[in-house]
Protein backbone atom coordinates (compact mmCIF):
# COMPACT_ATOMS: atom_id res chain seq x y z
CA UNK A 1 0.00 0.00 0.00
CA UNK A 2 1.32 3.64 -1.22
CA UNK A 3 1.82 5.82 2.22
CA UNK A 4 -0.20 8.84 2.46
CA UNK A 5 1.63 10.57 4.95
CA UNK A 6 5.30 12.59 4.85
CA UNK A 7 5.92 15.86 3.57
CA UNK A 8 4.65 17.75 0.43
CA UNK A 9 5.51 20.45 -1.89
CA UNK A 10 2.83 22.66 -3.00
CA UNK A 11 3.72 25.24 -6.29
CA UNK A 12 1.40 28.25 -5.62
CA UNK A 13 -2.36 28.00 -6.53
CA UNK A 14 -2.07 23.74 -6.62
CA UNK A 15 -4.91 22.24 -5.11
CA UNK A 16 -4.08 18.17 -3.82
CA UNK A 17 -6.45 16.03 -3.21
CA UNK A 18 -6.59 12.71 -1.00
CA UNK A 19 -9.26 10.00 -0.71
CA UNK A 20 -8.26 8.33 2.65
CA UNK A 21 -10.83 5.70 3.15
CA UNK A 22 -13.86 7.45 3.77
CA UNK A 23 -12.05 10.77 4.22
CA UNK A 24 -11.58 12.83 1.06
CA UNK A 25 -9.19 15.57 1.53
CA UNK A 26 -8.31 18.90 -0.22
CA UNK A 27 -5.34 20.56 0.17
CA UNK A 28 -4.65 24.20 -1.40
CA UNK A 29 -1.68 26.77 -1.70
CA UNK A 30 -3.58 30.15 -2.30
CA UNK A 31 -2.08 33.73 -2.27
CA UNK A 32 -1.26 34.20 1.42
CA UNK A 33 -3.00 31.16 2.55
CA UNK A 34 -3.19 27.46 3.12
CA UNK A 35 -7.10 26.37 2.04
CA UNK A 36 -7.95 22.56 4.08
CA UNK A 37 -10.94 20.91 2.71
CA UNK A 38 -12.22 17.56 4.19
CA UNK A 39 -15.44 15.58 3.81
CA UNK A 40 -16.23 12.50 4.96
CA UNK A 41 -18.30 9.99 3.15
CA UNK A 42 -20.96 7.77 4.18
CA UNK A 43 -19.96 4.34 3.63
CA UNK A 44 -17.07 3.55 6.69
CA UNK A 45 -15.79 0.32 5.01
CA UNK A 46 -14.53 2.35 2.17
CA UNK A 47 -11.12 1.53 1.55
CA UNK A 48 -10.30 3.95 -1.08
CA UNK A 49 -6.17 5.23 -1.23
CA UNK A 50 -5.05 8.22 -3.55
CA UNK A 51 -2.13 10.34 -2.43
CA UNK A 52 -1.69 14.02 -3.59
CA UNK A 53 -3.10 13.98 -6.89
CA UNK A 54 -3.27 17.16 -8.24
CA UNK A 55 -7.08 18.55 -8.47
CA UNK A 56 -8.22 20.82 -10.96
CA UNK A 57 -11.42 21.77 -9.50
CA UNK A 58 -12.05 24.09 -7.05
CA UNK A 59 -13.56 22.83 -3.59
CA UNK A 60 -17.11 23.23 -3.36
CA UNK A 61 -18.89 25.01 -0.58
CA UNK A 62 -20.73 22.13 0.92
CA UNK A 63 -17.41 20.64 2.73
CA UNK A 64 -15.66 21.94 5.48
CA UNK A 65 -13.09 24.04 4.52
CA UNK A 66 -10.87 25.91 6.87
CA UNK A 67 -8.27 28.94 5.41
CA UNK A 68 -5.31 29.74 7.56
CA UNK A 69 -2.92 32.72 6.57
CA UNK A 70 0.35 32.02 6.65
CA UNK A 71 4.01 33.64 4.94
CA UNK A 72 4.32 34.03 1.70
CA UNK A 73 7.33 31.66 1.68
CA UNK A 74 5.80 28.44 2.73
CA UNK A 75 5.64 25.89 0.00
CA UNK A 76 5.30 22.17 1.99
CA UNK A 77 3.17 20.95 4.78
CA UNK A 78 3.22 17.69 6.68
CA UNK A 79 0.61 15.16 6.45
CA UNK A 80 1.04 13.18 9.82
CA UNK A 81 -1.16 10.23 10.90
CA UNK A 82 -2.31 10.06 14.22
CA UNK A 83 -4.23 8.09 16.80
CA UNK A 84 -7.78 9.03 18.34
CA UNK A 85 -7.73 11.15 21.31
CA UNK A 86 -9.34 9.13 23.64
CA UNK A 87 -9.35 5.67 24.71
CA UNK A 88 -10.73 3.07 22.34
CA UNK A 89 -13.41 0.49 23.95
CA UNK A 90 -13.49 -2.54 21.83
CA UNK A 91 -16.06 -5.45 22.17
CA UNK A 92 -15.79 -8.91 22.15
CA UNK A 93 -17.96 -10.72 19.51
CA UNK A 94 -18.86 -13.46 21.95
CA UNK A 95 -18.68 -14.07 25.62
CA UNK A 96 -14.83 -14.46 25.85
CA UNK A 97 -12.84 -15.76 28.99
CA UNK A 98 -9.06 -15.84 30.28
CA UNK A 99 -8.99 -18.26 32.70
CA UNK A 100 -6.14 -17.92 35.85
CA UNK A 101 -2.40 -18.18 34.81
CA UNK A 102 -3.25 -18.02 30.98
CA UNK A 103 -2.38 -15.19 28.04
CA UNK A 104 -5.15 -14.29 25.35
CA UNK A 105 -3.29 -12.17 22.46
CA UNK A 106 -6.26 -9.67 20.71
CA UNK A 107 -5.94 -7.95 17.56
CA UNK A 108 -7.73 -4.66 17.60
CA UNK A 109 -8.07 -2.20 15.09
CA UNK A 110 -8.21 1.89 15.59
CA UNK A 111 -8.88 4.30 13.40
CA UNK A 112 -6.88 7.08 12.68
CA UNK A 113 -6.64 10.59 12.32
CA UNK A 114 -4.90 13.07 10.49
CA UNK A 115 -2.82 15.87 11.20
CA UNK A 116 -1.75 18.73 8.75
CA UNK A 117 1.29 20.76 10.31
CA UNK A 118 3.12 23.34 8.47
CA UNK A 119 6.73 22.32 7.41
CA UNK A 120 9.34 23.81 9.18
CA UNK A 121 7.59 25.33 12.04
CA UNK A 122 5.32 22.38 12.76
CA UNK A 123 2.66 24.38 13.75
CA UNK A 124 -0.73 22.69 13.29
CA UNK A 125 -3.63 23.20 11.07
CA UNK A 126 -5.94 20.35 11.34
CA UNK A 127 -6.24 17.52 13.13
CA UNK A 128 -9.47 15.44 12.53
CA UNK A 129 -10.53 11.57 11.89
CA UNK A 130 -10.58 9.70 9.22
CA UNK A 131 -14.09 7.99 9.75
CA UNK A 132 -15.02 9.96 13.43
CA UNK A 133 -15.83 6.93 15.56
CA UNK A 134 -19.29 7.19 18.00
CA UNK A 135 -18.41 8.49 21.38
CA UNK A 136 -19.20 5.64 24.27
CA UNK A 137 -19.17 5.61 27.73
CA UNK A 138 -16.72 3.71 30.22
CA UNK A 139 -17.55 3.56 33.85
CA UNK A 140 -19.50 1.46 36.21
CA UNK A 141 -22.66 3.37 35.79
CA UNK A 142 -24.06 6.97 34.74
CA UNK A 143 -22.68 8.85 37.41
CA UNK A 144 -18.56 8.21 37.04
CA UNK A 145 -16.47 7.16 33.82
CA UNK A 146 -14.98 8.39 31.38
CA UNK A 147 -15.89 9.33 27.50
CA UNK A 148 -14.54 6.96 24.98
CA UNK A 149 -14.78 6.15 21.19
CA UNK A 150 -16.32 2.45 20.38
CA UNK A 151 -14.89 0.65 17.83
CA UNK A 152 -16.90 -0.64 14.86
CA UNK A 153 -14.85 -3.73 15.21
CA UNK A 154 -14.58 -6.52 17.31
CA UNK A 155 -11.01 -7.57 18.72
CA UNK A 156 -10.22 -10.80 16.76
CA UNK A 157 -7.95 -13.59 18.06
CA UNK A 158 -6.04 -13.86 14.51
CA UNK A 159 -4.78 -11.31 12.94
CA UNK A 160 -5.71 -12.82 9.22
CA UNK A 161 -9.52 -11.87 10.35
CA UNK A 162 -9.16 -8.34 10.53
CA UNK A 163 -9.09 -6.91 7.02
CA UNK A 164 -6.14 -3.98 6.82
CA UNK A 165 -7.04 -0.48 5.51
CA UNK A 166 -5.36 2.41 4.97
CA UNK A 167 -7.41 4.68 7.48
CA UNK A 168 -7.08 1.67 10.49
CA UNK A 169 -3.75 1.10 12.52
CA UNK A 170 -4.11 -2.46 14.09
CA UNK A 171 -2.57 -2.68 17.81
CA UNK A 172 -1.79 -6.33 19.22
CA UNK A 173 -2.92 -6.54 22.84
CA UNK A 174 -1.40 -9.29 24.99
CA UNK A 175 -3.67 -10.25 28.15
CA UNK A 176 -1.83 -12.08 31.05
CA UNK A 177 -4.51 -13.03 33.90
CA UNK A 178 -1.98 -13.39 36.63
CA UNK A 179 -5.25 -13.37 39.26
CA UNK A 180 -6.71 -16.37 41.17
CA UNK A 181 -9.96 -15.76 39.11
CA UNK A 182 -11.19 -16.63 35.62
CA UNK A 183 -10.75 -12.83 33.36
CA UNK A 184 -14.50 -11.98 31.65
CA UNK A 185 -13.71 -10.05 29.07
CA UNK A 186 -16.72 -8.47 27.52
CA UNK A 187 -15.44 -4.99 26.60
CA UNK A 188 -11.72 -3.53 26.96
CA UNK A 189 -10.37 -0.19 27.13
CA UNK A 190 -7.28 0.37 24.75
CA UNK A 191 -5.56 3.79 25.59
CA UNK A 192 -5.02 4.28 21.74
CA UNK A 193 -4.33 7.89 22.78
CA UNK A 194 -0.60 6.89 24.69
CA UNK A 195 0.40 4.46 21.67
CA UNK A 196 2.73 5.12 18.71
CA UNK A 197 2.20 4.75 15.19
CA UNK A 198 4.77 2.29 12.83
CA UNK A 199 4.71 1.62 9.19
CA UNK A 200 5.77 -1.58 7.98
CA UNK A 201 7.66 -2.05 4.23
CA UNK A 202 3.96 -2.79 3.15
CA UNK A 203 2.97 0.76 3.91
CA UNK A 204 0.66 -0.87 7.21
CA UNK A 205 0.57 1.75 10.21
CA UNK A 206 0.34 -0.82 13.28
CA UNK A 207 1.00 0.48 16.84
CA UNK A 208 3.42 -1.04 19.47
CA UNK A 209 2.63 -4.02 21.27
CA UNK A 210 0.59 -3.72 24.56
CA UNK A 211 0.37 -5.64 27.45
CA UNK A 212 -2.39 -6.05 29.84
CA UNK A 213 -1.70 -7.35 33.14
CA UNK A 214 -4.39 -8.56 35.70
CA UNK A 215 -3.11 -9.34 39.20
CA UNK A 216 -6.18 -9.37 41.49
CA UNK A 217 -9.18 -10.33 40.69
CA UNK A 218 -10.70 -6.47 39.91
CA UNK A 219 -10.99 -4.78 36.45
CA UNK A 220 -7.51 -3.28 36.54
CA UNK A 221 -4.63 -4.21 35.16
CA UNK A 222 -0.76 -2.31 34.98
CA UNK A 223 -0.17 -1.76 31.25
CA UNK A 224 3.17 -2.47 29.51
CA UNK A 225 4.23 -0.89 26.05
CA UNK A 226 6.60 -2.31 23.74
CA UNK A 227 9.29 -0.55 22.07
CA UNK A 228 7.59 -1.50 18.75
CA UNK A 229 5.04 -3.71 17.00
CA UNK A 230 5.31 -7.54 17.18
CA UNK A 231 4.70 -7.86 13.41
CA UNK A 232 6.43 -6.65 10.55
CA UNK A 233 10.25 -6.94 10.44
CA UNK A 234 11.35 -3.86 8.99
CA UNK A 235 9.06 -1.04 10.51
CA UNK A 236 9.55 2.87 10.70
CA UNK A 237 8.12 5.17 13.59
CA UNK A 238 5.49 7.46 11.91
CA UNK A 239 4.33 9.07 15.00
CA UNK A 240 4.71 9.34 18.28
CA UNK A 241 1.82 9.25 21.33
CA UNK A 242 -0.22 11.96 21.92
CA UNK A 243 0.49 11.89 25.17
CA UNK A 244 3.18 9.92 27.09
CA UNK A 245 2.15 7.33 29.60
CA UNK A 246 4.24 6.34 32.71
CA UNK A 247 5.63 2.89 33.19
CA UNK A 248 3.62 0.03 34.93
CA UNK A 249 0.44 2.52 35.28
CA UNK A 250 -2.41 0.83 36.28
CA UNK A 251 -5.87 1.47 35.09
CA UNK A 252 -9.37 -0.21 34.70
CA UNK A 253 -8.94 -1.14 30.92
CA UNK A 254 -11.61 -4.53 31.88
CA UNK A 255 -15.08 -3.73 31.04
CA UNK A 256 -18.68 -5.27 31.86
CA UNK A 257 -21.27 -4.34 29.62
CA UNK A 258 -23.73 -1.98 30.83
CA UNK A 259 -26.67 -3.02 32.95
CA UNK A 260 -28.99 0.13 32.90
CA UNK A 261 -32.26 0.17 34.37
CA UNK A 262 -34.98 -1.11 32.73
CA UNK A 263 -38.48 0.47 32.44
CA UNK A 264 -39.81 3.54 30.45
CA UNK A 265 -39.65 6.29 33.29
CA UNK A 266 -39.80 9.01 32.00
CA UNK B 1 -24.30 83.03 58.35
CA UNK B 2 -22.44 80.30 60.58
CA UNK B 3 -25.71 79.97 62.68
CA UNK B 4 -27.72 77.18 62.04
CA UNK B 5 -30.30 74.67 63.86
CA UNK B 6 -31.46 77.61 66.20
CA UNK B 7 -28.68 78.94 67.85
CA UNK B 8 -25.96 76.24 67.26
CA UNK B 9 -22.55 77.77 65.97
CA UNK B 10 -20.83 75.75 63.53
CA UNK B 11 -17.96 76.98 65.51
CA UNK B 12 -19.22 75.12 68.19
CA UNK B 13 -19.93 71.91 66.29
CA UNK B 14 -16.93 71.55 64.39
CA UNK B 15 -13.60 72.53 66.25
CA UNK B 16 -10.41 71.89 65.45
CA UNK B 17 -9.70 68.78 67.42
CA UNK B 18 -13.35 67.38 66.32
CA UNK B 19 -12.88 68.06 62.96
CA UNK B 20 -9.81 66.08 63.33
CA UNK B 21 -11.38 63.37 64.79
CA UNK B 22 -13.79 63.06 61.63
CA UNK B 23 -10.90 63.33 59.12
CA UNK B 24 -8.94 59.85 61.09
CA UNK B 25 -11.99 58.27 61.13
CA UNK B 26 -13.14 59.05 57.44
CA UNK B 27 -9.19 58.07 56.16
CA UNK B 28 -10.13 55.02 58.66
CA UNK B 29 -13.14 54.08 56.77
CA UNK B 30 -11.78 55.08 53.27
CA UNK B 31 -8.34 53.32 53.37
CA UNK B 32 -9.76 50.24 55.43
CA UNK B 33 -12.45 49.45 53.17
CA UNK B 34 -9.78 49.93 50.03
CA UNK B 35 -7.51 47.32 51.83
CA UNK B 36 -10.49 44.61 52.70
CA UNK B 37 -11.05 44.87 49.22
CA UNK B 38 -7.71 44.74 47.88
CA UNK B 39 -7.04 41.84 50.78
CA UNK B 40 -10.02 39.73 49.86
CA UNK B 41 -9.14 39.52 45.99
CA UNK B 42 -5.53 39.19 46.40
CA UNK B 43 -7.00 36.01 48.52
CA UNK B 44 -9.12 34.61 45.92
CA UNK B 45 -6.70 35.02 43.24
CA UNK B 46 -4.34 32.85 45.68
CA UNK B 47 -6.46 30.08 46.03
CA UNK B 48 -7.78 30.43 42.05
CA UNK B 49 -5.40 27.98 41.04
CA UNK B 50 -6.25 25.19 44.13
CA UNK B 51 -9.71 25.10 44.55
CA UNK B 52 -13.02 25.98 42.54
CA UNK B 53 -14.24 28.83 40.83
CA UNK B 54 -17.21 28.68 43.61
CA UNK B 55 -14.99 27.99 46.53
CA UNK B 56 -12.96 31.14 45.65
CA UNK B 57 -16.11 33.44 45.64
CA UNK B 58 -17.16 31.92 48.94
CA UNK B 59 -13.32 33.01 50.36
CA UNK B 60 -13.94 36.35 49.20
CA UNK B 61 -17.26 37.45 50.23
CA UNK B 62 -15.90 35.68 53.41
CA UNK B 63 -12.70 37.55 53.83
CA UNK B 64 -14.30 40.92 52.87
CA UNK B 65 -16.85 40.61 55.32
CA UNK B 66 -14.88 40.23 58.08
CA UNK B 67 -12.53 42.84 57.17
CA UNK B 68 -15.63 44.96 56.60
CA UNK B 69 -16.47 44.43 60.42
CA UNK B 70 -13.36 45.20 61.52
CA UNK B 71 -13.19 48.49 59.70
CA UNK B 72 -16.38 49.71 60.75
CA UNK B 73 -15.73 48.89 64.21
CA UNK B 74 -12.21 50.71 64.41
CA UNK B 75 -14.30 53.93 62.38
CA UNK B 76 -16.76 53.74 65.15
CA UNK B 77 -13.59 53.61 67.86
CA UNK B 78 -12.28 56.52 66.19
CA UNK B 79 -15.62 58.66 66.84
CA UNK B 80 -15.27 57.98 69.97
CA UNK B 81 -18.57 55.67 70.15
CA UNK B 82 -18.18 53.68 73.11
CA UNK B 83 -18.52 49.82 71.36
CA UNK B 84 -19.86 48.16 74.70
CA UNK B 85 -22.88 50.88 74.90
CA UNK B 86 -23.66 50.50 71.37
CA UNK B 87 -24.37 46.99 72.12
CA UNK B 88 -26.29 47.32 74.71
CA UNK B 89 -28.60 49.58 72.44
CA UNK B 90 -28.69 47.20 69.95
CA UNK B 91 -30.05 44.29 72.01
CA UNK B 92 -33.15 47.17 73.09
CA UNK B 93 -33.56 46.99 69.17
CA UNK B 94 -32.91 43.31 68.51
CA UNK B 95 -36.77 42.41 68.65
CA UNK B 96 -37.64 44.99 66.30
CA UNK B 97 -34.98 44.78 63.77
CA UNK B 98 -35.55 40.86 63.97
CA UNK B 99 -39.00 41.46 63.27
CA UNK B 100 -38.24 43.59 60.29
CA UNK B 101 -35.24 41.49 59.66
CA UNK B 102 -37.14 38.39 59.53
CA UNK B 103 -36.90 37.59 55.22
CA UNK B 104 -33.27 38.79 55.12
CA UNK B 105 -32.42 36.61 58.15
CA UNK B 106 -34.15 33.05 56.88
CA UNK B 107 -32.43 33.96 53.30
CA UNK B 108 -29.17 34.55 55.05
CA UNK B 109 -29.68 30.81 57.11
CA UNK B 110 -30.67 29.48 53.98
CA UNK B 111 -27.82 30.58 52.20
CA UNK B 112 -25.60 29.09 54.94
CA UNK B 113 -27.75 25.47 54.58
CA UNK B 114 -26.91 25.71 51.01
CA UNK B 115 -23.38 26.77 50.53
CA UNK B 116 -23.08 23.48 53.43
CA UNK B 117 -24.89 21.05 51.14
CA UNK B 118 -23.33 21.84 47.80
CA UNK B 119 -26.08 20.74 45.58
CA UNK B 120 -24.42 23.12 42.88
CA UNK B 121 -21.59 25.21 42.07
CA UNK B 122 -20.90 28.33 40.11
CA UNK B 123 -21.47 27.78 36.29
CA UNK B 124 -23.79 24.71 36.81
CA UNK B 125 -27.13 24.80 34.52
CA UNK B 126 -30.11 24.97 37.17
CA UNK B 127 -34.09 24.06 36.66
CA UNK B 128 -35.74 26.12 39.21
CA UNK B 129 -39.88 26.24 38.73
CA UNK B 130 -39.25 26.59 34.80
CA UNK B 131 -36.74 29.00 35.10
CA UNK B 132 -33.36 27.02 33.14
CA UNK B 133 -30.20 29.15 33.46
CA UNK B 134 -26.07 28.95 34.63
CA UNK B 135 -25.30 30.32 37.67
CA UNK B 136 -23.26 33.01 38.19
CA UNK B 137 -23.05 33.38 41.67
CA UNK B 138 -23.75 32.28 45.38
CA UNK B 139 -24.77 35.27 47.60
CA UNK B 140 -25.64 35.87 50.88
CA UNK B 141 -29.27 36.40 50.58
CA UNK B 142 -29.85 35.13 46.45
CA UNK B 143 -28.62 33.28 44.33
CA UNK B 144 -27.94 34.76 40.86
CA UNK B 145 -28.48 32.79 37.10
CA UNK B 146 -28.05 33.95 33.92
CA UNK B 147 -30.64 32.28 31.66
CA UNK B 148 -30.04 31.56 28.04
CA UNK B 149 -31.63 34.31 26.96
CA UNK B 150 -29.34 36.80 28.21
CA UNK B 151 -31.47 37.59 31.49
CA UNK B 152 -30.22 38.22 35.19
CA UNK B 153 -32.65 35.76 37.64
CA UNK B 154 -32.39 36.52 41.42
CA UNK B 155 -33.86 33.30 43.40
CA UNK B 156 -33.89 33.75 46.96
CA UNK B 157 -32.32 31.23 48.86
CA UNK B 158 -35.30 31.26 51.20
CA UNK B 159 -37.02 29.47 48.04
CA UNK B 160 -33.87 27.56 46.95
CA UNK B 161 -34.43 25.03 50.17
CA UNK B 162 -38.14 25.06 49.51
CA UNK B 163 -38.24 24.36 45.94
CA UNK B 164 -37.58 21.00 43.97
CA UNK B 165 -34.21 22.10 42.38
CA UNK B 166 -32.81 20.43 39.09
CA UNK B 167 -28.98 19.82 38.41
CA UNK B 168 -28.67 19.64 35.25
CA UNK B 169 -25.17 19.45 34.53
CA UNK B 170 -24.44 17.52 38.01
CA UNK B 171 -23.85 14.02 36.32
CA UNK B 172 -21.28 13.94 33.12
CA UNK B 173 -23.65 12.08 30.63
CA UNK B 174 -27.55 12.24 29.79
CA UNK B 175 -30.65 10.55 28.72
CA UNK B 176 -32.37 12.16 25.43
CA UNK B 177 -36.22 10.50 24.94
CA UNK B 178 -37.14 10.93 22.51
CA UNK B 179 -40.71 10.59 21.82
CA UNK B 180 -42.53 8.98 18.60
CA UNK B 181 -45.62 7.55 17.10
CA UNK B 182 -46.26 5.24 14.19
CA UNK B 183 -48.97 4.02 12.53
CA UNK B 184 -50.63 1.23 13.45
CA UNK B 185 -49.91 -0.55 10.34
CA UNK B 186 -46.04 -0.69 10.54
CA UNK B 187 -43.84 -3.49 11.23
CA UNK B 188 -42.71 -2.11 14.64
CA UNK B 189 -39.62 -4.93 14.25
CA UNK B 190 -38.61 -2.85 11.57
CA UNK B 191 -39.41 0.58 12.67
CA UNK B 192 -37.19 -0.65 15.36
CA UNK B 193 -34.34 -1.49 13.60
CA UNK B 194 -34.32 1.99 11.49
CA UNK B 195 -34.09 3.79 14.36
CA UNK B 196 -31.01 1.65 16.19
CA UNK B 197 -28.97 2.64 12.37
CA UNK B 198 -30.21 5.96 13.26
CA UNK B 199 -28.81 6.01 16.49
CA UNK B 200 -25.61 4.15 15.32
CA UNK B 201 -24.81 6.51 12.63
CA UNK B 202 -24.86 9.26 14.55
CA UNK B 203 -21.65 9.82 16.40
CA UNK B 204 -22.53 11.76 19.20
CA UNK B 205 -25.37 9.19 20.28
CA UNK B 206 -23.06 7.05 22.70
CA UNK B 207 -22.81 3.61 21.71
CA UNK B 208 -23.05 2.38 25.40
CA UNK B 209 -25.24 2.82 27.44
CA UNK B 210 -27.40 1.37 24.75
CA UNK B 211 -30.08 3.49 23.26
CA UNK B 212 -33.71 1.96 24.73
CA UNK B 213 -36.54 1.39 23.02
CA UNK B 214 -39.71 1.50 24.72
CA UNK B 215 -43.23 0.67 23.89
CA UNK B 216 -45.33 3.74 25.61
CA UNK B 217 -49.08 2.13 24.47
CA UNK B 218 -51.59 2.00 22.18
CA UNK B 219 -52.60 5.98 21.12
CA UNK B 220 -55.93 7.88 19.69
CA UNK B 221 -53.92 7.83 15.87
CA UNK B 222 -50.50 6.15 16.79
CA UNK B 223 -48.50 3.30 18.39
CA UNK B 224 -47.14 5.54 20.93
CA UNK B 225 -42.79 5.04 21.13
CA UNK B 226 -40.11 6.31 23.40
CA UNK B 227 -36.74 6.23 22.09
CA UNK B 228 -34.03 6.97 24.66
CA UNK B 229 -30.63 7.58 24.00
CA UNK B 230 -27.50 8.54 25.69
CA UNK B 231 -25.29 11.61 25.16
CA UNK B 232 -22.43 14.00 26.41
CA UNK B 233 -24.14 16.32 28.84
CA UNK B 234 -22.69 19.06 26.32
CA UNK B 235 -23.84 17.34 23.47
CA UNK B 236 -27.05 17.38 24.36
CA UNK B 237 -28.55 19.82 22.52
CA UNK B 238 -26.75 19.33 18.68
CA UNK B 239 -27.81 15.49 19.46
CA UNK B 240 -31.31 16.78 20.37
CA UNK B 241 -31.35 18.74 16.44
CA UNK B 242 -29.71 16.09 14.94
CA UNK B 243 -31.57 13.17 15.77
CA UNK B 244 -34.89 14.45 15.40
CA UNK B 245 -34.25 15.16 11.51
CA UNK B 246 -32.15 11.76 11.53
CA UNK B 247 -35.48 9.98 12.38
CA UNK B 248 -37.27 12.13 10.15
CA UNK B 249 -35.28 11.45 6.96
CA UNK B 250 -34.96 7.77 8.01
CA UNK B 251 -38.87 7.11 8.48
CA UNK B 252 -39.43 9.18 4.67
CA UNK B 253 -37.12 7.15 3.27
CA UNK B 254 -38.46 3.59 4.31
CA UNK B 255 -42.15 5.15 3.87
CA UNK B 256 -42.59 4.71 7.59
CA UNK B 257 -45.81 6.91 8.60
CA UNK B 258 -45.82 8.90 11.23
CA UNK B 259 -49.70 9.51 11.50
CA UNK B 260 -51.47 12.45 12.14
CA UNK B 261 -55.07 12.11 14.15
CA UNK B 262 -57.54 10.51 12.74
CA UNK B 263 -61.27 10.82 12.87
CA UNK B 264 -63.29 7.90 11.64
CA UNK B 265 -66.88 9.30 11.26
CA UNK B 266 -69.34 6.29 12.00
CA UNK B 267 -73.28 6.22 11.53
CA UNK B 268 -74.23 2.79 12.81
CA UNK B 269 -75.18 -0.54 11.89
CA UNK B 270 -78.96 0.81 11.84
CA UNK B 271 -78.30 3.81 9.60
CA UNK B 272 -77.72 3.76 5.77
CA UNK B 273 -74.41 5.07 4.87
CA UNK B 274 -73.39 8.55 4.16
CA UNK B 275 -74.60 9.69 0.58
CA UNK B 276 -71.66 10.78 -0.97
CA UNK B 277 -72.14 13.34 -4.07
CA UNK B 278 -69.16 13.52 -6.85
CA UNK B 279 -68.99 17.33 -8.26
CA UNK B 280 -67.72 17.89 -11.47
CA UNK B 281 -65.26 21.06 -12.09
CA UNK B 282 -68.62 22.92 -13.56
CA UNK B 283 -70.70 22.32 -10.59
CA UNK B 284 -72.75 25.41 -11.87
CA UNK B 285 -74.14 23.92 -14.53
CA UNK B 286 -74.76 19.99 -12.73
CA UNK B 287 -76.24 21.31 -9.73
CA UNK B 288 -79.08 23.47 -12.39
CA UNK B 289 -79.38 19.86 -14.61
Amino acid sequence: MKQWWGEFEFAPGQTLRWQIGPKALWISRADGEWKVASEEGRDRLDSRLTVAEAAAEQVGDEVDLKRFAVRDDSRALRLVPALPDRPLIVNTAKPFFVPSKETATLYVSAPLWFRVLLAGSEAELVDTATVRPSDTWFGPDTLSGELCYASRTSARLHMEDLPLRPHRAVSTVRIRNNAASTLPLEKLKVPVENLSLFASEEGHLWTETLTLERKEDSENASIRLDSKPAHGVAVTPVAPPRSKISKGVVLDVFGRLFRMEAGGRR
Amino acid sequence: MSEIFGGLHLEQLLTPERLVTILRAALTFGVGLLLARVISAAIARALRLRVSAHESMLVRRLSFYVLFALVVTSTLHQLGFQLGVLLGAAGVLTVAVGFASQTSVSNLISGLFLVAERPFVVGDQLEIEGTVGIVLSIDLLSIKLRTFDNLMVRVPNEMMIKTIVVNRTRFPIRRLDVQVGVAYKEDTERVRGLLLEVADRNPLCLDEPKPLFIYKGYGDSALELQFSVWAKRENFLPLRNSIHEEIKVAFDENGVEIPFPHRTLYTGSVTEPFPVRVVGQHADSESTA
